[in-house]
């Protein structure tokens, strides 16, 4: 099946009407849900049927990994590469080395938690970067209803009229996803 | 579930637009007349510290008042000031956002924003006061003709990676949290300006799955950046800790110096929020409950300080240990009994007045105390350092440590860049974060719609 590059989208500034309209296209069958929201809404990731975040795992790695090469680090620096006492202790004095493996699993941890955050949301500087409407970044909510043929665009469109709510727009630009940024 | 989580600190008629407007609406003003006073007198502190930097980097570190036997002088007293400074917004953004307390939101860009600030200002004292400047970068490990390695035995070099460490994620923290906000920004602004805040929002559209890993990432900085803190003041305090000396070796350091390190924050986030919410208008966001809860913050960690310095008193004591003994009682009768006492005063003594609600809610006497608690934590500092040094274990190198022009000038010169850094950022950011007062707004219901209040 061809990926969905046009959507519905109905807009509401009710945060609980927008949990509502999430619950609701997922019991009518909309797969591929998608949403803009100004701020996270308690409950979206379950309205929406979103699937969580990888991004805990890979900070996770990255914290082992950092505390493993601190220490090592400082353990080849210190016994291997330039022996050398310090103050009658041994050259591998790990409780010396604490303190630096520590901020070094940190540090790992933070950089590859911002770096997954860019490659998951797909983050770039962009000058012209734009969204549907302005008060999305502001206080509007929307439900972004993926279709590729007629048939899908009618049914989204039915359900979103059935559900009372501000405005409805149809949109064949990915202007929501930000996979579709154009540099 | 607490009082502090029940009860909203904001009115129920404000509405997310308004919030977007109100915290704005300072960035598309003209500066007002206060503002640029402010500013002009951070710029002329800051010049006079550059001059001084400048003629130090000239002729050495001798222009200062430091000499053979108190090596470490006003210089290291504001690393540590400034270091100790910048711990109340990690606390307040971090720690506070895993307690799930909602009135972190209205205060916590602003104190994030302080804390890179301070650790900026507190990154400059130890490159200036090594003698050779232009090698401050031996500090790093890095591979050289000489085949040689910094020692990890060092508590200073421990300082090294713990206090870069928290720069890079206090500046990653605060700049992820802004991202939306920049957005906002951008989709309200026109020309040049859209430009410039749509590269720095890197393109955030708000969409439901951005949102998934963009919570996920600022959980996973909260937990990150919370230890951090925690080990960063603790790992200051191993510089004096681990050496032999009468005043500084001691267990109760790493506990004593973080719980300094809080109070001194919250003293100095008080100072610069009267200051904004009063020259920005924005009394109806952070509002006196606010102010009230972090007054109570600093009431504990006051009364933790003072715990503090009762313990090492009676533990000088208990020890029998002689250099101890009289350690402790020349800083209280001794050539610097005048800064002990301004210590006890500022830090112990005054804050006490938090006992009170109508002194917690009284804008003008937080404001004055919060100035007492900023001097009183210098002078914690100033007394840890100087008279535990100045009369060592030869009365013979006893002397009377007397900071220079040059100290003073390049200490009222970290001012003038800390206030110059936070005066731009009121201009130029939302010092509020936006998308997560948003988040915590009630509704007219008195529901909350916001994410981090119903987990």
């Amino acid at each position: 099946m061809p990926k969905a590059t046009k959507f519905v989208a109905g807009f509401t500034i009710d945060p609980h009407k927008f949990l509502e309209l999430g619950d609701n296209a997922r019991h009518e069958g909309f797969k591929d849900l998608d949403c803009t929201m100004p701020y996270p809404v308690h409950g979206f990731e379950e309205a929406y049927g979103l699937k969580g975040s990888w991004i805990g795992l890979a900070a996770l790695g990255a914290l082992f990994t950092g505390w493993a090469g601190g220490f090592g680090m400082q353990a080849w620096m210190m016994s291997v590469s330039y022996p050398i006492m310090v103050g009658g202790k041994p050259h591998v004095a790990w409780p010396a080395f604490i303190p630096v493996t520590f901020e070094c699993g940190i540090l790992c941890a933070v950089i590859t938690t911002l770096l997954s955050l860019v490659l998951a949301s797909n983050l770039r500087p962009n000058p012209f970067a734009a969204v549907v409407k302005d008060r999305m970044t502001d206080d509007l909510f929307s439900i972004v209803i993926p279709y590729v043929n007629d048939e899908e665009k009618s049914k989204a469109e039915a359900f979103l009229k059935a559900q009372n709510i501000d405005e409805i727009e149809v949109h064949d630009l990915e202007l929501l996803d930000p996979r579709a940024i154009r540099f | 579930m607490s009082a502090v989580l029940q009860d909203s600190p904001l009115s129920t008629d404000i509405r997310a637009s308004h919030v977007t407007q109100d915290v704005l609406a300072p960035m598309d003003a003209r500066p007002g007349l206060l503002w640029i006073i402010a500013f002009g007198m951070a710029v002329m502190a800051f010049g006079l510290g550059a001059i001084s930097v400048t003629h130090q980097l000239t002729h050495g570190i001798g222009i200062l008042g430091i000499n053979n036997t108190v090596g470490w002088g006003v210089y290291i007293t504001d690393f540590v000031f400034w270091v100790g400074i910048g711990h109340a917004g990690t606390l307040i953004s971090a720690i506070l956002f895993l307690f799930r307390q909602k009135w972190r939101t209205a205060i916590n860009r602003s104190a994030e924003a302080m804390t890179i600030f301070a650790v900026a200002c507190a990154g400059l004292f130890p490159l200036l006061h090594i003698g050779r400047n232009w090698y401050a970068y031996w500090l790093i490990p890095y591979p050289n003709k000489r085949d040689l390695w910094v020692n990890f035995n060092s508590p200073l070099l421990w300082d090294v990676f713990a206090v870069s460490t928290y720069a890079t994620t206090s500046i990653i923290f605060w700049y992820v949290g802004l991202i939306p906000d920049l957005a906002t920004v951008r989709d309200r602004c026109k020309g040049i300006k859209r430009i410039i805040f749509s590269t720095l929002s890197l393109g955030w559209k708000g969409t439901g799955k951005s949102w998934v890993h963009y919570e996920r990432a600022y959980a996973q900085f909260a937990w990150l950046a919370t230890p951090l803190v925690l080990s960063v003041h603790s790992i200051v305090s191993f510089d004096f800790a681990v050496s032999n000396l009468p005043g500084w070796h001691t267990t109760i350091f790493p506990p004593y110096f973080v719980a300094g390190a809080v109070f001194s924050g919250f003293g100095m986030t008080i100072t610069l929020l009267v200051v904004a919410r009063t020259t920005m208008k924005l009394e109806h966001l952070i509002t006196i409950k606010h102010l009230e809860l972090c007054n109570k913050v600093i009431l504990a960690t006051s009364l933790i300080v003072g715990l503090a310095y009762i313990t090492e008193i009676f533990v000088a004591w208990y020890s029998h240990s002689y250099y101890e003994r009289f350690q402790f009682m020349d800083r209280a009768f001794g050539d610097y009994a005048w800064a002990f006492w301004t210590m006890m005063f500022c830090n112990c003594i005054f804050p006490q007045a938090f006992w009170f609600k109508s002194i917690r809610r009284n804008v003008f006497i937080m404001f004055v105390i919060s100035i007492f608690i900023n001097v009183g934590m210098w002078f914690e500092r100033f007394n840890i350092f100087i008279i535990s040094l100045h009369a060592d274990f030869l009365p013979t190198n006893w002397n009377y440590y007397v900071p220079t022009f040059f100290d003073w000038a390049t200490t009222i010169g970290s001012f003038g860049l800390f206030f110059i850094l936070f005066l731009l950022f009121c201009r130029v950011l939302p010092v509020i974060a936006v998308a997560e007062i948003k988040s915590v707004l009630p509704d007219p219901a008195g529901r909350f719609t916001g994410k981090k209040e119903q987990d």
